[in-house]
């Protein structure tokens, strides 16, 4: 436990520094984005008024005002999350390779150390839950700040409702997605997005285990594991009513994920402690 | 511990961060308002069974609301298994709660017969691989020996354009289905209405009767809904109602003279029976909304002197009951939300929010007795705590339940 708590920590510091910076231009974007996406609005309302010749009430009759749900859908907001998501992604696959192309091969280190392997494992997903669990912290705590500042740079009439945190993340649907109106939908979604992490992270040991054959072997394995937990969509779909209960689709692909991760770390375990290279 | 630091604060963040989010999310429940309905008239006991639906509106997204007397409940607060299952009708959910395996894919309340020995089922279902493309897919539980039969059976003629079920009863062992089938002849959407009748024990369709052809249908017939929560019951008949100014709706040119007609389709007679409406009714019966209740046919009709309800009985061919209730509101949109149910006139009033989103018109729950017009409850709908926010939170509430 004490070593695993150990690793979990190593690997949190060691990118500490990428992720500080993702969390720098997340907060530089989504602040300069309302700055500039308030100004422009207000900018283009008063453009539209002096064209046409609209006191501010026929404007706002017209045209309506703004909701921190216009910015909100900008790229000024979603583009640093869709870069914090691909960095994440891409980290994946790095928290593991790193340790084989570093000098002097730093996985063989790491392999030797008195611990179960295992343990590696686990350090480096929790990990990424960690990362991503922080991300949607730390957008949590901007988000209300950027809502002030939004609803500060806008003129009052034309502000046409005051959002709260949670309907602005029920106004967009990829936000919706990351974060979801219920805690419930939240398990499930980082649930379904943690197995993916331990089939990712098997189908890397195979690879590092058998190299070119191994490629095959995770691809395969990859493959093996989505098509087998969508297998019940696969079913259900080729009826038009379905036989079974809502709640008994729930449970069975619950039971599904549970198996894919547990066959995904019984493998992992048996390829790093056994046949994995350095 | 200094090297950790880091790590803990991440940790302990992101934890307390998102906790407190979604911890304060299923305390406040979105800070939506708990509405109450205050007494203005009439004895509180009265709206014991009552269940208002409605959407509360906040930051442009809308919740569903239910709201009796004493409670004020709102999708967002469900629980995870109840959004999970769906809101399915009571009647329904009752039923599988009893009867799991027989209601496996068993969803259309309308496709149910219920009597004291069996249920029976009958819906048409999308089939990829048939060529038909719609088959029935007829179920049928004995209640008492728990069996069930169950099969499905090809729909003869065209049915690509697909059919729905109206009606389904169980008469002397055999199943009578009808359904309204939508066909295009000559590129022209119509319809027509079926009767078609199993032999449960041989799995065998007897007969597939058209009851009102396409033609007919082009004429204005139409179905009476019964009131709500009476799909399963059994009943005698179908009842039809031919609105001579319903035909202005596909254009076809018909006699606009003719005076509305009530029909009667008699399962056991198997036939299309006549029913003439008084003079009085004829008229008014254009305008209205009408329900079937046994054989008791309502017919119901709002002005500014208030709402009129004419109780005619299909059987006797008789006006029973005919009372004006003085129930009117100039700001109010036309057709209230209605039930009749225990002799009593559950109407909701209210106004219509589509059209006039800024007149804020507190709802208001009248309950009437059908036979004499007496006004015995009456109520509004109001938030409980009078708070300015809340207030102007727009609010329309669309359909009651009585349970």
């Amino acid at each position: 436990m004490k070593s695993y708590i150990k690793l979990v920590n190593f690997e949190i510091n060691r990118f500490i520094k990428i992720y500080l910076t993702l969390l720098i231009i997340t907060l530089l974007s989504q602040f300069i984005g309302v700055i500039v996406i308030a100004k422009s609005k207000m900018d283009q309302a008063h453009e539209v008024m002096g064209e046409q010749n609209l006191s501010e009430q026929a404007y706002l009759h017209d045209y309506g005002g703004f909701t921190f749900a216009h910015f909100a859908s900008t790229l000024w907001f979603v583009g640093p999350i869709a870069l914090c998501i691909i960095a994440l992604l891409f980290y994946c696959l790095m928290i593991w390779y790193r340790d084989w192309f570093g000098k002097n091969t730093f996985a063989y280190r790491l392999l030797m150390l008195p611990t179960a392997r295992i343990s590696l494992y686990f350090s480096k997903a929790s990990a990424i839950l960690l990362f991503i669990i922080g991300l949607l912290a730390f957008q949590l705590i901007i988000l209300p700040l950027e809502n002030t500042l939004f609803e500060s740079l806008i003129q009052d009439n034309f502000l046409q409702t005051s959002m709260d945190v949670s309907s602005i993340l029920q106004s967009n649907v990829m936000l919706g997605i990351i974060l979801p109106p219920y805690f419930s939908d939240f398990l499930i979604s980082y649930g379904i997005g943690m197995m993916f992490v331990f089939v990712l992270f098997t189908s890397i040991l195979f690879e590092r285990s058998f190299r070119l054959k191994g490629i095959v072997f995770g691809i395969l394995y990859i493959i093996a594991a989505v098509l087998l937990y969508l297998s019940p969509l696969f079913i259900l779909s080729n009826e038009t009513y379905s036989v079974l209960y809502s709640e008994e689709i729930f449970a069975i692909f619950l039971v599904l994920g549970i198996l894919i991760t547990a066959a995904s770390i019984v493998i992992g375990n048996w390829l790093i402690s056994k046949r994995v290279l350095v | 511990m200094k090297r950790y630091i880091t790590s803990i604060i991440l940790v302990c963040m992101s934890i307390v961060i998102i906790g407190t989010y979604y911890g304060k999310k299923m305390v406040s429940a979105n800070d939506f308002p708990n509405y109450s309905i205050k007494t203005l008239e009439g004895h509180e006991s009265e709206i014991k069974n009552v269940r208002l639906k409605g959407t509360v509106e906040k930051d442009d997204i809308s919740s569903n609301v239910t709201i009796t007397s004493n409670e004020t409940i709102y999708q967002s607060q469900q629980s995870f298994m109840d959004r999970l299952t769906g809101n399915n009708e009571p009647k329904i959910a009752e039923l599988k709660k009893k009867h799991r395996s027989f209601m496996r894919g068993k969803q259309n309340i309308y496709s149910f017969y219920q009597d004291e020995d069996f249920i029976a089922y009958a819906e048409a279902v999308y089939k990829f691989e048939s060529a038909n493309k719609f088959m029935f897919n007829i179920g049928l539980l004995d209640l008492a020996s728990n069996k069930e039969i169950s099969f499905e059976h090809a729909i003869p003629g065209e049915t690509s354009n697909g059919l729905h079920v109206l009606d389904v009863q169980l008469i002397h062992s055999k199943l009578k289905v009808v359904t309204k089938n939508y066909l295009y002849i000559n590129d022209e959407e119509q319809s027509e209405v079926h009767l078609y009748t199993f032999d449960l024990a041989n799995q065998k369709l007897l007969n597939d009767e058209v009851i009102i052809t396409p033609e007919q249908m082009k004429m204005g017939y139409d179905v009476i809904d019964t009131m709500e929560n009476t799909p399963l019951q059994p009943r005698k008949s179908i009842v039809f109602i031919k609105r001579s100014d319903a035909s202005s709706q596909s254009g076809a040119l018909v006699n606009n003279t003719e005076k509305p007609v009530i029909f009667e389709y008699v399962y056991e007679k198997n036939q299309l029976e006549t029913i003439q409406l008084p003079e009085t009714l004829a008229n008014r019966v254009v305008t209205s909304q009408n329900y079937l209740f046994g054989d008791k046919l309502y017919i119901i009709n709002q002005d500014a002197k208030g709402m009129h309800v004419t109780t005619f009985d299909i059987r006797n061919q008789a006006i029973t009951n005919d009372e004006t209730f003085l129930i009117h509101n100039s700001d109010w949109a036309g057709a209230f939300p209605l039930v009749i149910k225990n002799d009593r006139v559950y109407v909701l009033g209210t106004s219509d929010f589509e059209i006039n989103k800024t007149a804020n018109l507190r709802p208001q729950l009248f309950i009437a007795e059908l036979n004499t017009g007496k006004i015995l409850y009456k109520g509004e709908v109001i938030p409980k705590n009078p708070d300015q926010k809340y207030n102007t939170k727009p609010f329309v509430l669309h359909s009651l339940e009585i349970k």
